[in-house]
C-alpha cells in the first residue's frame, strides 16, 4: 500500500497540471456530445430527464406575483465579481437573471437587481436591456434597475437589508457568491418578503441558505438555472456531462477506498 | 462582426491565461500576466461606472422622495467626505484622516453589524423549525452535541462530548461538504469551459 | 408620466419638453389621452400607451349647430346603408348645377376641427337654384302632411335658450303633433329644468320600464324642445367646431353652404329654422314607417321615459374641455354624463326597487344600505413579534456576555481544557522551524467584520513570531486587511518591545487579484508589493525584505483567514510553487474545512489554530496573554446559545408545525 500511495503521490506531484489538463480535454468532447443530445431532445419535444426543482417553480410564482401586484422582485447577484475566483458563481447568477429578465419584460415589470461588483453590474444591465429589446420595449428599460450597492460585502449586506425592509417587493431572489453576510440579508428577506429563493455554492453558507429559504439551491443546483429556466441546450448538456464526470470521480474514490482497505 | 469579435477575443485571452497555468513558456507567461493586469485595470474603471450608477440611483431616490431618502443623503455625503479626505491628504488613503475614519467609524460599524448574526440566528432557527419539523431534528441534535463539545460546560459534564464533536465535524459534516464541493467544482469547471469555448456569451447579444 | 409623442420616452408629469428628443409636450400638437394622460400625435384614434379610444364613436349629446355643409365624397367613412340609398335617390332626382361647389371645395370650406376630422362627414343634399325641386319619397311626404296638420292644432312651443350651458347648441322647439308617434313626439317635447316633471319610477332593472341606467331626478336638462334630434340623426352632422345656440329666428346658418329654402322642410324643422313650413312633413304612423324604416332603427327608439340631458359640466365649452386632463381633446363626451356618475347614496333606493313580491327583501336591503356604520379608524399595525424576540434575545446576549467584563470572573477559563493537537502542532512548528531573522510572510485575510474573532488569533501568532525574532512581512488580499494588520502589528511590537517598523516587521499592504495576486507575490514579493503600506517606501529599500527573492527564501507562511476559501487559495498557490511550512489561523466556522489539510500523511499544514478558544490555547502555550474576559464572554455566549437551542427544540416538538 505504501508503494502504491507513494507512487500515486509522486505522479501527482510531478504531473498534476498535466493530469488536470487531460481531464479538461476529456471534458470538452463530453460537453459537446451531450449538448448535441440535449439539442436533439429539445427539437424532438421530448421531456428532459431532469429532476424537479421547487426553487425554480417558486421563482415563476414570484414573477407572477410581480405582474399581478405591480411590485418588483429583488434579485441579488451576490458579493462576488466577474474576473476573479467567484466568476463562475457570478455567471450562474447572470444565467438566473436572464430568463427572469425575459419574464419581467413580458410582464412589464422592472426588477430591482443589486450587485456588489461594478463589472457584474454592467453585465446585469446588459442582460436586462437585451431582454427588453427582444420584446421590442427597449424604451421601457431603465439602467437604474440594476444598482451597485457597495463593493464591500458587509456594506452590500447593509444596503440590501435596507432595501428589503423598506421597499414593497414581490419576492427576493438571492443567487451568486455569498459569504456569511448572506445570512443577514436572507433573514430580513425571509420575514419581510412573500417569496424567497436563495442559492449558494460555499458549504459554509449553505446552512444559512437552508434555514432562510423554503426552496434553496444548494451548491451546484445554483448553476442549473440556464437548463431549467432558460432551456438552453448547452446548459442541459452540461448537466449531463457533469453527471458522467461525477460518476467517474466516484469510481476513482471507490477505487482509492478499496485499495486503502485492501492493503490496510 | 459585432458578435464574432468579442467572442474571439474572450476565447483567445482565456485560453492563453489557462495555458499559462499549465506550461512555463516565457512569452505565454508574459502575456498571461499582462492580461491579468489589464483585467485589474478594467475592474478599476468599471468601479468608476459603478460609483456613477450609485450616485444616479441615490440622487433619483432623493429627488423623488422615495422611502428612506434621508439615508441616501447620508450615503452621498459620507462618500464624498472620505473621497475628498483621501485626495487632500498627502499620504492618500494611508493618511491619518482616512485611517481615523477606518479605525473609529468603519471598524466598529462592521464589527457591530456582524454581531447581529448571533441574534438573527436564534430567530432563524426558530422559524425554520416551525416550518419543517422532520429533517431538522437531526439539525438540532447535531447542533446541541457540537455546542456541548465546544463549551467548557460540556467538558465539565463529560469528556466524551469533545470526541463526539470531532467525529461530527470530521465525518458527516465534512463528507457532505466535500460532496457539495466536488459538485460545485464540476459545475464551475464546465461553466468556465463554456465561456472559453464561446458557448456562453454573457458579454454579447 | 407623459410619454413623448415623438420618441415615446417617459417624462415626468408637468414636463414641457421631452428629455430625450426635446419635443414640446404641451400645446396643441397632440391629443392627450383621458385615461392615462399620455400625449399622442394629432389625429391618433387610439392612445399609444393604454390603447384607449381618443375619438368618440358617437357625436356628443350637444349636437353641432352647423348643419352639414359638405357632401361626403367618395371614399370617406361609411354612412348607414339606408342613408346612402336615400342619398342616391336624391342625387338621381337632383342635378348638380355648376354653381354648386365641388365636394372637395365644400370640404375645404367646412370648418376645420382637429381630431374631429376623423368623424364621418354627413352627406348633404344640395339643391341648386334653377333645378327641379326635390321630390321626397311617399313616406316622407306623409310625414310632412301629418306634421303640418299637427302644427295647425298645437301652438309651437317656444324654444328656450339653455339655462345652464348657454354654449351648448339647441334645436328650436316645434309644436307638438298629437298624431305624431310617441317616439317622435318625445323628440319635440319641450322640457325645462323647472317644469320638467319628475321621471316616473323606473321599473325593474332589465325591463323597458327601467329606463336609463342612472336617471337623476333633479338633474337640469337642456330645453331641448320638442324636436330634439336623436343620436342616430345627429351622427349625420359634422362635428361642430364650436358649439353655438341656433336662434329660433330664421336665417342663414353660419357655415351652411346652401340656402335655407333649398333644404327639405323636415330638415329645416329638425335644424330649427323657425316656424315649421306648411308642408312640414307629418310624422308617419308607426305602422307605415315600420315598412320603410329598418327594424333595427325601430328598435332604437327611445323608451318610455324621456331622456334627460344634463348640462355640461364646468370647464366644458364647445365640444371640448378647456381645463383639466381633457383640455383640448375634442369630440369627446363630457365625462360627467349621468351614465358616468356613480349614483348618489340616496338614489340607491330607487334603483333597488323591485316587484311587489320582492319588496320586503328590497326594503331590508335598503335599510342596510342606508344605515351605514360610522367610519372606524384602522388600527395601527402592531410591530411584528419577531422584532421583539430579536430585541429580547439581543439584550440577553449582551447582558450575559458583558458579565465577565464586569466581574472579571473565571468560571469557565478555570475549567481544565485539552489543547487540540492542531494547536499544539502549530506552536511546535513555530518553535522548531524558525530562527532569528528568518523571513515569515503573514497573510492577514480578514476584515473588521470578522476581527472580533480573528484579531486575538492574529495577535497571539504575531507576538509569538516576533518573540522568535523572525521578520514579519504582512500582506492582505482584502482591501481593508492592511489597516487591520497594521493595528495588530503595532500592538504585538509594543507587547514584545524592541521592534522597529521596516526592520523587524513591515506591512506591504493590499494585493489585488486574489489568487493571481498571491501567485505573483510568492514568485516575486518585492516586485508584486512595490511599496509598503505605512510610509510608501519602495519595497526594495526595506531592510525587512532583504534577500527575499521568492517563496524559496521564505521560512514559513502563516495564513490567517476568516473564510476557508482564502486559506485554501494561499495553500494551493504556495504548494504549487514550493514546499514551504505553513500554519493556518482560521475561524471556528472554517475549521472543519481546513483541518483535513493538517491531517494525513501528505499534509500541507503544519498546524491549525481555530477561533477565540484556539487563540486562548495558543496564548497559553506561547505566553501571549489573550484577554480572559474575552474567552469567558465567549463561553457564556456559547452556553446561552446551547440553552436557546434546547428551548427551541422543545418548543418545536410540542407545537404544531405550519407549512
Amino acid at each position: 500500500m505504501e508503494s502504491i500511495q507513494s507512487t500515486l503521490t509522486g505522479i501527482w506531484d510531478s504531473a498534476a497540471p498535466a493530469i488536470m489538463g487531460a481531464l479538461l480535454l476529456l471534458l470538452v468532447p463530453t460537453l459537446y456530445f451531450f449538448t448535441l443530445r440535449a439539442r436533439a431532445l429539445l427539437r424532438a419535444g421530448k421531456p428532459l430527464p431532469l429532476r424537479r426543482m421547487p426553487a425554480f417553480e417558486r421563482l415563476s410564482r414570484a414573477m407572477d406575483t410581480a405582474a399581478e401586484t405591480g411590485r418588483p422582485p429583488h434579485i441579488s447577484l451576490g458579493t462576488g465579481a466577474v474576473g476573479d475566483s467567484s466568476t463562475a458563481e457570478s455567471l450562474a447568477a447572470l444565467h438566473l437573471l436572464a430568463p427572469l429578465s425575459q419574464q419581467a419584460a413580458a410582464y412589464g415589470v422592472h426588477p430591482v437587481v443589486t450587485a456588489a461588483d461594478a463589472g457584474l453590474m454592467l453585465a446585469a444591465q446588459d442582460r436586462l436591456r437585451q431582454a427588453f429589446r427582444q420584446r421590442g420595449q427597449e424604451r421601457e428599460y431603465r439602467f437604474t434597475d440594476v444598482q451597485l450597492i457597495a463593493p464591500e460585502p458587509t456594506a452590500y449586506a447593509a444596503g440590501a437589508m435596507g432595501l428589503l425592509s423598506r421597499q414593497e417587493l414581490s419576492g427576493n431572489v438571492m443567487a451568486g457568491a455569498f459569504g456569511e453576510e448572506y445570512f443577514l440579508m436572507a433573514e430580513v428577506g425571509a420575514w419581510k418578503q412573500p417569496e424567497q429563493v436563495a442559492g449558494a455554492a460555499d458549504p459554509g453558507v449553505l446552512p444559512f441558505v437552508h434555514v432562510t429559504s423554503e426552496a434553496p439551491l444548494l451548491g451546484e443546483e445554483m448553476f442549473t438555472a440556464g437548463a431549467y429556466l432558460g432551456k438552453w441546450a448547452s446548459h442541459i448538456g452540461s448537466l449531463f456531462a457533469q453527471d458522467w464526470m461525477r460518476v467517474l470521480l466516484i469510481l476513482i474514490i471507490l477505487a482509492g477506498m478499496f485499495l486503502a482497505s485492501w492493503h490496510g | 462582426m459585432k458578435r464574432i469579435l468579442p467572442t474571439v477575443a474572450a476565447m483567445v485571452v482565456g485560453i492563453i491565461v489557462l495555458i499559462d497555468f499549465f506550461v512555463d513558456v516565457g512569452y505565454i507567461n508574459l502575456m498571461g500576466r499582462l492580461f491579468v493586469d489589464w483585467a485589474v485595470i478594467l475592474a478599476a474603471f468599471a468601479l468608476i461606472l459603478g460609483v456613477l450608477n450609485l450616485f444616479l440611483v441615490h440622487f433619483r431616490r432623493i429627488r423623488t422622495r422615495q422611502k428612506g431618502w434621508p439615508y441616501s443623503i447620508i450615503l452621498i455625503l459620507t462618500l464624498w467626505t472620505v473621497l475628498v479626505l483621501g485626495l487632500l491628504d498627502p499620504a492618500g488613503p494611508q493618511g491619518q484622516s482616512v485611517r481615523w475614519i477606518f479605525q473609529y467609524v468603519q471598524y466598529p460599524l462592521q464589527a457591530a453589524f456582524f454581531a447581529l448574526t448571533a441574534v438573527f440566528l436564534l430567530t432563524a432557527i426558530y422559524r425554520a423549525f416551525r416550518l419543517q419539523r422532520g429533517e431538522n431534528a437531526w439539525f438540532i441534535l447535531a447542533g446541541i452535541l457540537v455546542l456541548l463539545g465546544a463549551t467548557a460546560v460540556g467538558g465539565w459534564l463529560w469528556d466524551g462530548f469533545a470526541s463526539i464533536r470531532e467525529w461530527i465535524m470530521n465525518v458527516p459534516a465534512l463528507a457532505g461538504a466535500r460532496g457539495i464541493l466536488i459538485g460545485v467544482a464540476l459545475a464551475v469547471t464546465i461553466t468556465g469551459l463554456r465561456l472559453l469555448l464561446g458557448v456562453d456569451r454573457p458579454y454579447a447579444e | 408620466m407623459i410619454y413623448c409623442p415623438n420618441c415615446g420616452t417617459a417624462n415626468r408629469d408637468g414636463s414641457k419638453f421631452c428629455n430625450e428628443c426635446g419635443q414640446r409636450l404641451t400645446g396643441a400638437e397632440g391629443v392627450r389621452c383621458p385615461m392615462c394622460g399620455a400625449l399622442n400625435r394629432s389625429g391618433s384614434v387610439f392612445c399609444t400607451q393604454c390603447g384607449s379610444r381618443l375619438i368618440a364613436v358617437e357625436a356628443p349629446a350637444e349636437a353641432p349647430a352647423a348643419p352639414p355643409a359638405a357632401p361626403a365624397p367618395a371614399g370617406e367613412e361609411a354612412v348607414p346603408e339606408w342613408l346612402a340609398k336615400l342619398r342616391e335617390a336624391a342625387q338621381r332626382e337632383v342635378s348638380i348645377g355648376e354653381e354648386a361647389p365641388a365636394p372637395e371645395q365644400r370640404e375645404e370650406e367646412a370648418p376645420a376641427a382637429g381630431p374631429a376630422e376623423e368623424l364621418p362627414k354627413a352627406p348633404v343634399f344640395v339643391i341648386e337654384e334653377g333645378e327641379a325641386e326635390w321630390v321626397p319619397p311617399d313616406w316622407l311626404s306623409e310625414l310632412r302632411a301629418r306634421s303640418a296638420g299637427a302644427a295647425e292644432e298645437a301652438p309651437a312651443a317656444p324654444s328656450e335658450p339653455l339655462t345652464e350651458a348657454p354654449a351648448a347648441p339647441v334645436f328650436a322647439a316645434e309644436e307638438a303633433v298629437s298624431e305624431v308617434p310617441d317616439w317622435l313626439q318625445r323628440l319635440r317635447a319641450e322640457v325645462t329644468a323647472e317644469e320638467a316633471p319628475a321621471p316616473p319610477p323606473p321599473g325593474p332593472i332589465g325591463t323597458e320600464a327601467a329606463g336609463p341606467a342612472f336617471p337623476t331626478e333633479a338633474a337640469p336638462v337642456f330645453p331641448a324642445g320638442p324636436e330634439e334630434i336623436p343620436d342616430w340623426l345627429k351622427e349625420l352632422g359634422p362635428p361642430p367646431s364650436e358649439q353655438e345656440v341656433i336662434p329660433p329666428a330664421a336665417g342663414p346658418v353660419p357655415g351652411l353652404a346652401v340656402e335655407e329654402e333649398e333644404l327639405p322642410a323636415w330638415l329645416r324643422e329638425a335644424i330649427g329654422f323657425g316656424e315649421a313650413p306648411a308642408e312640414a312633413p307629418a310624422p308617419a304612423a308607426e305602422e307605415e314607417l315600420a315598412g320603410e324604416i329598418p327594424e333595427w332603427i325601430m328598435a332604437l327608439r327611445p323608451g318610455a321615459q324621456e331622456p334627460t340631458i344634463e348640462a355640461p359640466p364646468e370647464g366644458y365649452e364647445g365640444d371640448s374641455y378647456t381645463e383639466g386632463i381633457l383640455a383640448g381633446v375634442q369630440g369627446l363626451l363630457p365625462i360627467e354624463l349621468p351614465m358616468a356618475k356613480p349614483p348618489a347614496p340616496e338614489d340607491t333606493g330607487s334603483l333597488l326597487e323591485s316587484v311587489p313580491a320582492e319588496d320586503e327583501a328590497v326594503q331590508i336591503f335598503r335599510q342596510v344600505m342606508e344605515s351605514r356604520p360610522p367610519a372606524r379608524r384602522m388600527p395601527k399595525p402592531s410591530r411584528p413579534r419577531i422584532g421583539r424576540v430579536r430585541l429580547l434575545s439581543a439584550l440577553v446576549l449582551i447582558a450575559i456576555m458583558c458579565l465577565p467584563l464586569l466581574t472579571q470572573g473565571q468560571w469557565f477559563t478555570g475549567i481544565a481544557r485539552t489543547v487540540p493537537d492542531s494547536v499544539y502542532a502549530a506552536y511546535e512548528a513555530v518553535e522548531e522551524e524558525l530562527a532569528p531573522n528568518d523571513a515569515v510572510v503573514v497573510a492577514f485575510d480578514f476584515d473588521p467584520s470578522t476581527a472580533g474573532e480573528m484579531a486575538p488569533l492574529a495577535q497571539v501568532l504575531t507576538e509569538h513570531l516576533m518573540a522568535r525574532g523572525a521578520r514579519v512581512i504582512a500582506v492582505s488580499t482584502l482591501p481593508a486587511g492592511p489597516q487591520v494588520a497594521q493595528d495588530i502589528l503595532d500592538r504585538a511590537a509594543a507587547a514584545r518591545g524592541g521592534k522597529s517598523y521596516g526592520v523587524h516587521y513591515v506591512n506591504l499592504g493590499y494585493l489585488p487579484g486574489r489568487e493571481a495576486g498571491m501567485r505573483d507575490f510568492l514568485l516575486n514579493p518585492v516586485g508584486a508589493a512595490r511599496r509598503d503600506f505605512v510610509r510608501g517606501q519602495p519595497a526594495a529599500d526595506l531592510p525587512a525584505l532583504q534577500g527575499l527573492q521568492g517563496i524559496q527564501d521564505l521560512k514559513m507562511l502563516v495564513i490567517i483567514g476568516a473564510s476557508a476559501q482564502d486559506v485554501r487559495w494561499w495553500m494551493e498557490q504556495a504548494a504549487g510553487l514550493a514546499r514551504v511550512p505553513m500554519i493556518a489561523g482560521v475561524s471556528a466556522a472554517a475549521e472543519p474545512y481546513i483541518l483535513p489539510y493538517y491531517q494525513g500523511e501528505g499534509r500541507l499544514l503544519q498546524g491549525v489554530v481555530a477561533g477565540v478558544l484556539g487563540a486562548g490555547d495558543y496564548g497559553a502555550l506561547s505566553g501571549s496573554l489573550v484577554s480572559t474576559a474575552r474567552v469567558e464572554s465567549l463561553q457564556w455566549g456559547l452556553l446561552v446559545a446551547l440553552i436557546a437551542m434546547l428551548i427551541v427544540a422543545a418548543v418545536s416538538v410540542f407545537t404544531p408545525a405550519r407549512t
